[in-house]
This record gives structure tokens, C-alpha cells and sequence, in this order.
């Protein structure tokens, strides 16, 4: 929350968080390297190097897969939630395990010969015109490039000093990386090696993620089109029906969603999206009379959308009242960021 | 073989530049940016100069023209 | 994550899912032959 930062903030879940990073990235090379050897074609011969070359770099692939399935998975279901919170850790992973692969390639085929190791790599094959032999190394040198991009502007500050906007910028480019990462694998390992479990890794990588991503898209939009019959004020719905502590999240015709939710007998609206990274606040609980987002555990005052001191963060809020149903009414126009309005009282008997 | 020369020289004159403005940054350029890394711990520091190295250009321009945090 | 993010992720995987599916497609097309190795460069 821009106060004061450390390196990491250490606590149990994330200790547990990347021990089982650490735990899957063992597993997955130990399993890997005796897959390997155990079902090897015949004539086929993988000196150490060249098994743990392609260990590493199958591991970092099947994490970035998993890095990218987060994101729509906590979308789907809330379950997927504490993946989610600590999902940079996972991302650093990635770029170190990218980086030992390289590593490995440069000096297994380009070390110790007349022109430097990266020289080497750009040089060696130049047959950037065709798709047979194509100089796949290329694409993962700049996958790894942007890798270490996102993994050294990880950390909260450059989340609060670049922006939301740009810092978002940069690592949406994880999407760029992805598609780098198919190329340099279906024009590399698929081309060479022709066991059908390389083609089902990658094949499944590409279900999972393209999957996930276009499934979660047409479901927030179904959810969007349900909820637009609004004519001035938004009918949100009873308001015994919003369970204490938690919001009903509404998306107006036009601008950003609406969390309205309830709490001691009250009913507020605050604008959907956290000032830290676009988390879902109507996903979230109120904890401490403050709505805490799910994503990083922001929080803000139901009342004003003002996050307690000594933080500064606000968000817009909604004007709202009950009718005589009491449904909650909402007006969709949204208060300036960090503006005070009075919740409607749900033991009230409206007029 | 000269085209890939050109890209490394420039790759790494962008690296050494960025080191060095990284040191300069994580030492006093980060808290003119942000009141809130006042007295940041050394490991915070630490983690700071990859991404100080990577972005230098944009930050050095932000040291410039000398404003805080950007908001959205 | 606001509305024009959530469209513009949408349009994203609409693009590339085809694209990648596609290259990969093509990629195992044009496999060489024999020689599983063949275009590796030989360690020094």
C-alpha cells in the first residue's frame, strides 16, 4: 500500500507459496530427466547437458503455462484466489528456470569457441526465412529479454512508481511472451524431437491457456449482458440477498462495475476495480468495517471509498438508496474518487 | 555477423548505462520519486537495481522532470 | 480490471489462439525427415 517497503513481505502462506514452487520445479525436472532417458528413441543419445537443457526449458514452459492460467481461473471460481495473491513469486521462478536454460544452451553450443557465446547464438543460423531450421534461438533470447523485464519490476515499488497503466503495460507483455515461447518450441523441440508427448505438452499448454482465457472473456460478458436493463436508478436487487460482508457486483450500460455491498445493516457502493492492480473488490469480503480486494488485500472505507489512514488510496463511489421492496437502487454515475455518501440502512422503512 | 555485433554493443552499452544509473537510482534517485522509499532497507535496494537497469531511460526522464508517483 | 482490459484480452486471445495453434500446425509439417538432431550447432 506504498508505505514503507521491504523486500518481501514474509508470512507463512507465502513461505508455503514458494516451497511448493520449489517442490514443483524438482518434481517436474526429476521426472522429466528419467522420461527422458527411460523413453528415448533407439540412436537417439542425450549427454547430461544436453537432458538438463531440455528439462529446464520444458519446466519453464509448463510454469509460464501455469502463470498464465491463474489469472482466469481466479475469475471462474474464487477458490483459485490464494494462487492468484502471490502469483510474482511464481513469475520470478520462471524468468530463473528461462535463465539456467539459456544458460546451459550458450555454454553447451557456444562456449569456448573463437566469437563470444551471445555472438555465436545470433550468428550461427541466420535462415530467418524459412520455417525448417529456423533460427528458434532468436525467440528465446527475446522471451527470455521480456522474462526479466517483468521479474526485475515485480516488486511493489515499480507498481506504485511506474503507474498502474504502464506497470500493466509491461506485463501484459507476458502474453507477447507466450507466443514467443510456441514459436521457439514448435520451430526448436518440435521440429527435432518427434516423440508425441513433446506435441501433447505444448498442445495442452495452448488448450489450457487459450482455453481459460476466451472461456472467462465469454463469461464476464454474459454476465455483462444480463445486467443491462436499467433505466435511471439500478435496480441491484434485494438487499437480504447480498449476504452480510459481501457484494453484488453490477455492471452498468456504460462505465466500470459497481460492488454494492452489505455490512452492519448497511448498504454502500464503491466502484469495482482496486487502485493497486484492478483487483475485484465485489469479490472481496469486509474485513474490519474496511472492503478488503482479494487480489493484494487493499483496502477501503464502504462509506467513502478511502482507504484507512495512513493510506491514500480512494476509489469512486455510488450514491444509493432502497425502494420499497427494498431492493437496492444504485445511481450509476459514478462520486469523484474518495467521496463521502450515506448508506442506505436496510432496518429503514423507506418512504 | 556485423548487423549481430551492432546489436550487441548496444545491448551492452544499455546495460552498462543502466548499471550504473541503477546505483545512482536505488541510492538517492528512488526516494526523490517516492516519499515512501525514505530509508528503504539495503535488500529493498537491492531488488531495485535489475528493474533501475531495465528502465533507465523512462526513469532518468522522471528524475527530470522531477515529479512523484504517477496515478491512473 | 476495467472494461476496455477485459475486451482487449478477449480480442488478444481471439488473434492468437488461431496463430500459435497454426504455427505449431506448420512447425510439425515441415519436420525434417531423419537426422532428429540436424540443425543444432556441434559443441566446440
Amino acid at each position: 500500500m506504498g508505505h514503507g517497503y521491504q523486500a518481501i513481505k514474509w508470512y507463512p502462506f507465502k513461505r508455503g507459496y514458494d516451497g511448493w514452487i520449489a517442490a514443483f520445479v524438482a518434481v517436474f525436472i526429476a521426472v522429466f530427466l528419467v522420461g527422458l532417458y527411460a523413453f528415448a528413441p533407439p540412436g537417439q543419445f542425450y549427454s547430461p547437458v544436453q537432458a538438463l537443457m531440455r528439462a529446464t526449458g520444458s519446466c519453464a514452459f509448463a510454469c509460464l503455462t501455469i502463470v498464465l492460467c491463474i489469472g482466469p481461473l481466479a475469475r471462474l471460481h474464487s477458490v483459485f484466489l490464494p494462487i492468484l495473491f502471490n502469483r510474482r513469486h511464481l513469475g520470478v521462478a520462471t524468468f530463473l528456470i528461462a535463465l539456467t536454460h539459456a544458460g546451459l544452451v550458450l555454454f553447451w553450443y557456444h562456449y569456448g569457441g573463437v566469437v563470444s557465446p551471445a555472438l555465436s547464438l545470433l550468428t550461427s543460423n541466420t535462415a530467418y526465412d524459412r520455417l525448417a531450421g529456423f533460427p528458434f534461438e532468436t525467440l528465446g533470447a527475446l522471451a527470455l529479454i521480456w522474462l526479466f523485464v517483468m521479474a526485475a519490476t515485480s516488486h511493489d515499488f515499480w507498481n506504485s512508481n511506474l503507474g498502474p497503466g504502464l506497470w500493466k503495460a509491461l506485463h501484459m507483455g507476458v502474453y507477447g511472451v507466450y507466443a514467443l515461447i510456441i514459436g521457439h518450441v514448435a520451430l526448436g523441440a518440435l521440429q527435432r524431437e518427434t516423440a508425441p508427448a513433446f506435441l501433447a505438452m505444448v498442445l495442452s499448454s495452448l488448450g489450457l491457456v487459450s482455453g481459460l482465457h476466451l472461456l472467462t472473456a465469454l463469461v464476464s460478458r454474459r454476465a455483462q449482458q444480463a445486467s443491462a436493463d436499467e433505466i435511471d436508478w439500478i435496480d441491484a436487487g434485494p438487499a437480504l440477498d447480498i449476504p452480510e460482508n459481501r457484494a453484488r457486483i453490477i455492471q452498468p450500460i456504460s462505465g466500470e462495475r459497481i460492488a454494492v455491498f452489505r455490512y452492519a445493516g448497511k448498504i454502500s457502493a464503491i466502484s469495482n476495480v482496486c487502485r493497486h492492480q484492478g483487483g475485484p473488490l465485489g469479490e472481496g469480503r469486509v474485513i474490519d468495517g474496511c472492503v478488503t480486494c482479494p487480489w493484494h488485500g487493499f483496502q477501503y472505507r464502504p462509506e467513502d471509498g478511502q482507504s484507512p489512514p495512513p493510506f491514500t488510496e480512494k476509489v469512486a463511489t455510488y450514491r444509493v438508496r432502497l425502494d420499497a421492496r427494498r431492493h437496492v437502487l444504485i445511481d450509476p454515475t459514478p462520486l469523484p474518487p474518495g467521496t463521502a455518501t450515506a448508506p442506505a440502512l436496510i432496518q429503514e422503512i423507506p418512504a | 555477423m556485423r548487423a549481430a555485433e551492432a546489436i550487441l554493443t548496444a545491448f551492452g552499452i544499455y546495460g552498462a548505462i543502466g548499471l550504473i544509473f541503477a546505483a545512482f537510482f536505488v541510492a538517492w534517485g528512488a526516494s526523490r520519486l517516492d516519499e515512501a522509499a525514505h530509508g528503504m532497507p539495503l535488500q529493498v535496494r537491492l531488488i531495485l537495481i535489475p528493474g533501475a537497469a531495465a528502465l533507465w531511460p523512462y526513469l532518468a526522464w522522471r528524475q527530470i522532470r522531477g515529479e512523484g508517483p504517477p496515478v491512473q | 480490471m476495467k472494461n476496455h482490459q477485459r475486451r482487449a484480452h478477449l480480442l488478444i486471445w481471439l488473434a492468437m489462439t488461431p496463430a500459435l495453434a497454426g504455427l505449431v500446425w506448420l512447425a510439425v509439417l515441415t519436420r525434417p525427415a531423419a537426422a532428429p538432431l540436424a540443425g543444432f550447432v556441434e559443441p566446440r
